[in-house]
């Protein structure tokens, strides 16, 4: 409860003057091209080595190649060049390395990587296939989640409508991965979120995945962002 | 923070300028106060909000999301205040936080905000320490314990300051009154 000298003093807040128009306009524009240059500037601020960003960018294709997700490409119709605006990704995180293909020309489709191991290209593996190599590389305590963005609604089926952070527990542990080794894991989780389907991918290096592997997987996905349109 | 504002945040961490330009406009005006509190004139309060949410912005993904961003803005803001007013005045960084923070508040005025009313006037003259927190609570809405977090004091001591800037500012009006009358 106030004080009559308190509600004195709280009428008096007028007396603290904001800043003028002209100085707002000036800092904004200022603030605007000081800012880190959009989806570059996310990538640059998360010191991802070249050859990984240019393998995450060809991600796409390669799930084409290996039969997965055709027929979900989705468009970006004319006249809503905002909703390319963004990038999937995930927040920086100590111990976790991250690549995102930001919004790619069509047909790819926006991808984002974490790994919690060295996520770099083996020799063969370059730019335009999946991240196998990496994942069948997978041992011990090491996990790899592959996220692909869809427009939602652009999938025969439509995936299930969830919200972030999504859950670990909603995925379903599959019966291997063309390409993959045995040893590894899958989980898929598919989720509607907002405007886009996600389909979410994750690989263990141990079959089953241990609570710890599980636990640090959910702590990276609670760190996924998404565009918002 | 909100939910809308926490989306703004993502946006911004995954490289919206646009979802960063909007959090500009919503807290640009009380980060700008925080800088006028300290510093005293609009001129350098410009320079030095600007400077604090380029700051902030372009070191966005250390901040953490679990928490409120304006009190993380305002601090920011208030440091880098601080810094300008050791620059001006030459006082070394580095020193033992409360006495430093004594040192900077003998030698900070706000003579804009002093010709702003009687209440405003007696605001103006508190100094630095008082000030700050008096703004920060009663113009600014912060609770205590955002208070603490900003100038990182002990939430008792914030607690402490209010009231020995209400005291101050009582009895500046009272004796004012006793000069008008």
């Amino acid at each position: 409860m106030s004080t009559p000298l308190e509600a004195q003093v709280r009428a008096a807040r007028n007396a603290l003057p904001g800043p003028s128009p002209d100085a707002t306009s000036v800092a904004e524009a200022r603030f605007r091209a000081a800012l880190p240059g959009g989806r570059e500037g996310l990538l640059r601020r998360r010191s991802i080595p070249p050859r990984a960003f240019y393998l995450a960018a060809g991600i796409a294709i390669a799930l084409v190649a290996l039969g997965f997700g055709v027929g979900r490409w989705f468009g970006v119709p004319a006249g809503q060049a905002s909703a390319a605006e963004y990038a999937p990704g995930f927040s920086p995180a100590e111990g976790w390395n991250t690549v995102s293909t930001g919004i790619p020309a069509l047909p790819q489709a926006p991808t984002a990587i974490a790994s919690n191991v060295p996520l770099d290209s083996q020799p063969g593996e370059g730019v335009g296939t999946f991240p196998g190599d990496t994942i069948n590389g997978l041992s011990g305590d090491g996990v790899v989640i592959v996220v692909t963005l869809y427009n939602r609604g652009g999938n025969d089926s439509g995936f299930p409508p969830r919200s972030l952070p999504l859950q670990l527990s909603d995925a379903t542990l599959q019966n291997g991965f063309e390409g993959v080794s045995p040893s590894i894991a899958d989980e898929r989780l598919e989720a509607g979120v907002g405007n886009w389907d996600l389909d979410v991918m994750t690989f263990f290096g141990t079959n089953p995945p241990t609570q710890a592997q599980l636990a640090a997987a959910q702590e990276e996905l609670n760190r996924l962002v998404i565009p918002s349109s | 923070m909100t939910s809308n504002e926490s989306r703004l945040v993502r946006r911004s961490l995954a490289g919206s300028g646009d979802a960063a330009a909007a959090l500009f406009r919503r807290h640009w005006p009380d980060v700008w106060r925080v800088a006028y509190t300290v510093l005293g004139d609009r001129a350098s309060a410009d320079d030095i909000a600007q400077e604090a949410m380029i700051r902030a912005f372009t070191n966005l993904d250390s901040f953490d999301t679990r928490q409120r961003l304006a009190p993380w803005l305002k601090r920011i803001a208030f440091n880098r205040a601080i810094d300008e007013v050791r620059r001006r005045h030459d006082i070394p960084a580095g020193g033992a936080g409360e006495l430093e923070f004594e040192a900077i508040a003998q030698v900070t005025e706000a003579p804009e905000l002093e010709a702003a009313g009687e209440v405003g006037s007696a605001v103006a003259r508190l100094t630095l320490e008082q000030r700050t927190i008096i703004v920060l609570h009663y113009w600014l809405d912060c609770s205590r314990e955002e208070i603490a977090e900003i100038l990182d004091i002990p939430v008792g001591t914030v607690a402490s300051r209010l009231g020995r800037g209400l005291a101050q500012i009582r009895s500046q009006l009272e004796e004012e009154h006793v000069n008008t009358t």
